[in-house]
């Protein structure tokens, strides 16, 4: 009996293996489809998008570009849970599916169901203040919340998300208690933040320093252990320097499907790490900024960094009453 | 006088022509395709522009956003499937009137007034850009809430027959609007634990089902009763409206342009509420011959009109300020940021050029659209010379395309056939669908902006009468419901 089982197990095992290099060998044999679990025309979708124009030279065959934009990156988990782990569905990544998982809002767990390629960028969030604000520093911002607990709006995007987390991450590191407003679009928020209704605004640093660059938006805090590298922030203290202990920003990076063979999942790497050192996407990192902050990381470091920030997700969304109890 | 010479140039040289017919067409037609939005027609573009010139490029995107809102209603005329969000109004008058063979001057005045509006806004764009921007951020949660109720006004328009069905309907429409995750708090709401639920209804595939599925599902029903030989008779008319004809709805023209404009240039809000808008100021007067809803040439004119000229009046804040005016915007806007540019008050003082530039982009598409499209789009008239079998599965199929490509999700397909059924027994026992639609788009907006006013006043709604902008927006919105009414009871007190 015992003989058999081994037997047995041996025999998937040579087949396992026998299969994932006949794999390797033919991969990729069609084009890879692209899950983008984001409507069309943000900031991840366009990144996904001209990532895998880079990532095809080194590949051969196209990566075609799928949004899957439904139930707030949940149709999209789902669309890349349910194809094959054959290596033919990418699907990229921000915090956003951590903090789905965080709030128990989805069956398929996306820490157990998906395996890391690479993370490619971080993107640095700012505060600022309107430019006919009253308040000139960080300083001004957290007297005044200390003093009037939950008076200052902050405004972001979707109720429950990143900017709900970066808000109220922020404010309990900072100690203060400000009110968390949430817009359908950044352009919304951003006339919001120039007519006067939301007394702070948060933005990724690209489509900040627009707001910034006409004057009409006063920085007062960069998001990071240290001042950013850019002429027009030097000026602008980082929240670790201000002894706030919060640096959470955005980053994007590429996962497959547990199970991907993995000589298939070498080779994907392998394509997506060249397309990272190509002059082509050193170009549209240094237009889109996201070159600022480390973000790039190898499979391993990145598989580790999700646990980390899935315990920071957890505990502030808790708080907030977000989690969804089963 | 430099900067107009480099401008000229740098627009008027075979290769940027070239591509402003290019953006034109291609935009037209994914317009005309329902689920093939503006939006997806520049992600579309934006590969090839990488290597272009940045003028070239924002040339090229501009020029697509002109015939991509111009393009949707080529589908709204003939079939009844808004090829765009932003062409659902012109359903409600264009429809009607190709079914009375008059498809050709449908297009053409559809076509005729998307290029009015959008050289009029233009025109406003070019002369008062850093001006407008300011005055739209006076545009806050209060205000879009009044904006919102404005558009929801059309009903007593829209459903003047039966003012108490048109009601039924926009409350239904209301109330499907609140299925999904909740805006404010992010509580989800009537969705059952199913995933597909969260995002809500899409309103656009609950609009191709109401409109275009439950019209072949009555064709169908009718088809066996009414002798089929009359169809392919029944002459479709490809003639376009003379120009003297045109110039009497001068006024229409007008008000749909000036109404666009102004709603493009807010925030976020584009050319489909500003289409709704339009139509409903338009369709106040009761006395008009055909009635509003059953063909009436002005009917199409001020949607139309209104659409486009949202395109050029949502580039106003774009430029200005880096606030995109619109959805479509925020994508040329990103694609601004892709190419190495930053829209904002540098932008203008920098590059001097650029907003020449999109100005000269706007008026070529414009003039091409009206020369071109015209007969083009015309053409297309021909299409209704289908024997209704053909005619319906082709309607249904491209239905099917659309509801999938919103999200490439099939769930958006069974919206689309339930609403298919619910439309059809809505027509049937004269229920409102356009009733339904208004309220399903118009909801969110009210529910989102009136919870925003509420936080941000701490807990008080005070604010919706302290703003002056707001007390003129709810002010406008409560005399735009009970005008109808109110012209009413005036008659029979002359009488």
């Amino acid at each position: 009996m015992k003989a058999r089982i081994i037997a047995a197990a041996m025999a998937a095992t040579i087949l396992a293996t026998l299969s994932g290099s006949a794999a390797a060998q033919n991969y990729p044999k069609r084009p890879v489809e692209m899950v983008i679990p984001f409507g069309v025309g943000g900031a991840s979708d366009i990144f996904a998008r001209q990532y895998s124009q880079i990532v095809e030279k080194y590949l051969g065959k196209p990566l075609v570009a799928v949004n899957k934009g439904g139930a707030g990156t949940i149709e999209g988990l789902l669309h890349a849970f349910g194809a094959p782990a054959d290596g033919y569905t990418v699907l990229e990544i921000t915090p956003s599916l951590l903090i789905v998982e965080a709030q128990n809002k989805s069956s398929v767990k996306f820490r157990k169901e998906f395996e890391p390629i690479m993370k490619v960028q971080s993107d640095v969030v700012l505060f600022g203040v309107s430019a006919k604000s009253n308040y000139k520093t960080l300083d001004d911002v957290i007297a005044f919340a200390k003093a009037n607990p939950k008076k200052l709006k902050i405004g972001g995007l979707s109720p429950g998300g990143l900017d709900d987390y970066i808000a109220n991450g922020f404010a309990r590191a900072a100690g203060i208690q400000w009110t968390y407003v949430p817009y359908k679009s950044g352009s919304e928020l951003k006339a919001a933040v120039l007519g006067g209704e939301l007394d702070v605004y948060q933005d990724k640093l690209i489509s900040f320093m627009s707001l910034m660059s006409g004057g009409d938006v006063r920085p007062v805090v960069v998001l990071n252990d240290k001042r950013l590298d850019v002429p027009a922030l030097k000026d602008v203290p980082s929240s670790v320097e201000k002894k706030i202990n919060f640096t959470q920003g955005s980053w994007r990076g590429f996962v497959v499907k547990k199970g991907t063979p993995e000589p298939v999942k070498k080779i994907l790497i392998e394509a997506f790490q060249k397309a990272y050192d190509d002059p082509a996407y050193k170009e549209m990192e240094k237009k889109e900024m996201t070159n600022l902050v480390p973000g790039y990381m190898k499979a391993d470091d990145f598989r580790k960094s999700w646990d980390a920030e899935f315990d920071g997700y957890y505990k502030v969304f808790s708080e907030l009453g977000l989690v969804k109890q089963k | 006088m430099d900067i107009i010479i480099q401008s000229l140039a740098a627009v008027y040289n075979p290769m940027t022509l070239l591509l402003v017919s290019i953006g034109v067409l291609f935009g037209m037609v994914c317009g005309a395709l329902p689920g093939l939005s503006t939006s997806m027609a520049i992600i579309l573009l934006l590969p090839f522009t990488y290597s272009m010139d940045p003028v070239m490029a924002i040339v090229l995107m501009v020029s697509c956003y002109v015939g991509g809102s111009s393009g949707g209603s080529i589908s709204s005329i003939l079939l009844k499937t808004p090829g765009t969000p932003e062409a659902v109004a012109t359903t409600f008058d264009g429809y009607p009137m190709a079914q009375k063979g008059k498809a050709g001057e449908a297009l053409g005045l559809a076509v005729t007034s998307s290029s009015f509006g959008t050289i009029f806004s233009a025109i406003v764009m070019l002369v008062a850009s850093p001006m407008l921007a300011q005055a739209a951020l006076s545009f806050q949660s209060a205000e879009y809430f009044g904006l919102g109720l404005i558009g929801l006004s059309c009903i007593t328009s829209i459903g003047a027959k039966n003012q108490v069905k048109a009601v039924v309907s926009v409350m239904i429409g209301l109330m499907v609007g609140t299925i999904g995750i909740d805006s404010i708090n992010g509580v989800e709401r009537f969705a059952f634990e199913q995933p597909s639920l969260l995002n809500g209804i899409n309103y656009i595939s609950v609009m191709i089902g109401a409109f275009a599925v439950a019209e072949v599902y009555k064709n169908i029903e009718e088809y066996r009763h009414v002798d089929t030989s009359l169809r392919t008779e029944q002459k479709v008319k490809i003639k376009l409206l003379k120009f003297s004809e045109m110039a009497k709805m001068w006024s229409s023209f007008i008000r749909g342009s000036v109404i666009g404009t102004i709603i493009g240039i807010i925030p976020a809000a584009g050319g489909s509420i500003a289409s709704l808008i339009a139509y409903g100021s338009e369709a106040q007067d009761e006395n008009a011959n055909p009635k509003f809803g059953e063909g009436n040439p002005r009917g199409i004119i001020a949607p139309e009109c209104s659409h486009n000229a949202a395109v050029g009046g949502s580039m106003v804040p774009t430029l200005t300020l880096g606030i995109p005016g619109s959805p479509v915007a925020a994508v040329i806007m990103a694609a601004f940021l892709i190419i190495g540019i930053t829209p904002g008050p540098m932008l203008l003082r920098e590059q001097p050029i650029m907003l020449n530039a999109i100005f000269l982009a706007l008026i070529t598409a414009a003039l091409l659209l009206f020369v071109g499209g015209r007969f083009v789009t015309s053409q297309f008239g021909h299409i209704l010379k289908l024997p209704y079998p053909l005619l319906g599965s082709l309607i249904v199929t491209l239905g099917v395309v659309g509801a999938y490509s919103l999200k490439n999700s099939f769930y958006d397909v069974l919206i689309m056939f339930t609403f298919g059924l619910v439309g059809y027994f809505f027509d049937k026992f004269k229920y409102s669908n356009a009733a339904v639609i208004l309220g399903l788009i118009l909801g969110e907006i009210i529910e989102n902006s009136l919870r925003k006013q509420i936080i941000i006043g701490d807990g008080s709604g005070m604010g919706f009468f302290t703003r002056p902008v707001s007390v003129l927006v709810l002010t406008v919105a409560a005399l735009t419901f009970l005008w109808p009414m109110m012209s009413k009871k005036l008659k029979k007190g002359k009488a």
